[in-house]
């Protein structure tokens, strides 16, 4: 009977050392840095460099920069709305608020949230903006010998009032795995 | 016959490890140069002494654009054999040596083939920026 309860004992005490032992309690992290997780999918570290690469392309584009030396002001931006074509699951806030953020505190533009995108096309804009900002994202998915690859290309364009393209800028984000990350995440 | 067999088998591991190796770049350009460059000083400081063997800026070069952003670029060179990725980050700071903080940036990975020697471009988050710091780490496995 002593001798059950003792092996009783020590079966427990070793289940409960291995399950403390096993658990990994979370912890804080740098978002985007360099302990955050990769997936095949967009992580933040890829929204922010391509935030960042878009915004310091258009930052640097002579008709934005020419612009108010052109007009004695600076130009405002109408943001529209970044469309997708993919089939991953994406949080545009999380590229679209970047690149306001970015462009808003640079000082060179101002800026003017717009909902609804078709306002320029058909010309019936009451807005006062010179310039509109929209963007596409698209994905492209490879898989050979049981490797996986996604590319997924981001592109900016800032149109004139008169929907001329002025400025387009591409980024590129590409994430290599095993084909059965491909399925995993997203 | 065993040193045959020997010879062979070194011969054998030779064409194998050969064909494993990573190609190196490459490069060619124009040696009449057009463009100026603005070729900086530059303080390191180095804690990796393992990173710096491996991939390191060889030189910074600055720029203004029309409205007085100041643009860096850095050239790293892989002095290795092998593809390395490392971690990067630009920090800007202001007149008063303040930091500027962006939405965007932050830690990036970037690859380098061996022996490659690339630019990275940043251009300054405002008229703001006047100095920077360029950050590099290795990718722990």
């Amino acid at each position: 009977m002593k001798k059950a309860l003792f092996l009783a004992m020590i079966a427990l005490s070793t289940g409960l050392f291995v399950a403390g032992c096993g658990s990994t309690p979370p912890k804080r992290i740098q978002a985007g840095g360099t302990q955050a997780l990769t997936t095949m999918g967009i992580n933040i570290q890829d929204f922010k460099r391509v935030a960042s690469s878009l915004t310091q392309a258009m930052l640097n584009n002579q008709n934005v920069t020419g612009f108010e030396a052109k007009n004695g002001r600076k130009p405002v931006i109408a943001v529209g709305s970044i469309k997708k074509s993919t089939t991953t699951r994406i949080d545009f806030a999380q590229i679209e608020g970047r690149i306001n953020e970015d462009l808003l505190n640079s000082g060179l533009v101002e800026i003017v949230a717009v909902d609804d995108t078709s306002i320029f096309v058909s010309g019936g804009s009451t807005l006062d903006a010179d310039f509109f900002l929209e963007g596409t994202i698209t994905e492209k998915t490879e898989i050979y010998d049981g490797v996986g690859e996604k590319t997924y290309t981001f592109q900016l364009r800032l149109n004139s009032s008169n929907m001329r393209t002025i400025f387009q800028k591409t980024e590129d984000v590409a994430k290599q795995g095993s084909k059965a990350d491909l399925n995993s995440g997203w | 016959m065993k040193k045959m067999s020997f010879l062979f088998l070194c011969a054998t591991a030779l064409f194998v490890f050969a064909g494993c190796r990573n190609a190196s770049v490459n490069a060619t350009e124009n040696y009449n140069k057009s463009a100026v460059m603005n070729i900086i000083a530059s303080k390191q400081v180095q804690t990796d002494p393992n990173l710096t063997e491996t991939v390191a800026v060889v030189r910074l070069n600055t720029a203004t654009n029309n409205v007085g952003f100041l643009r860096a670029q850095a050239s790293l060179e892989n002095f290795t054999d092998d593809r390395v990725t490392i971690y990067y980050e630009i920090e800007w700071y202001d007149a008063d040596a303040m930091r500027i903080t962006t939405a965007g940036g932050g830690w990036q990975q970037e690859v380098f083939e061996p022996r490659e020697t690339r630019q990275l471009v940043f251009i300054a988050p405002s008229a703001n920026a006047k100095d920077f710091c360029i950050k590099l780490k290795s990718v722990e496995e």
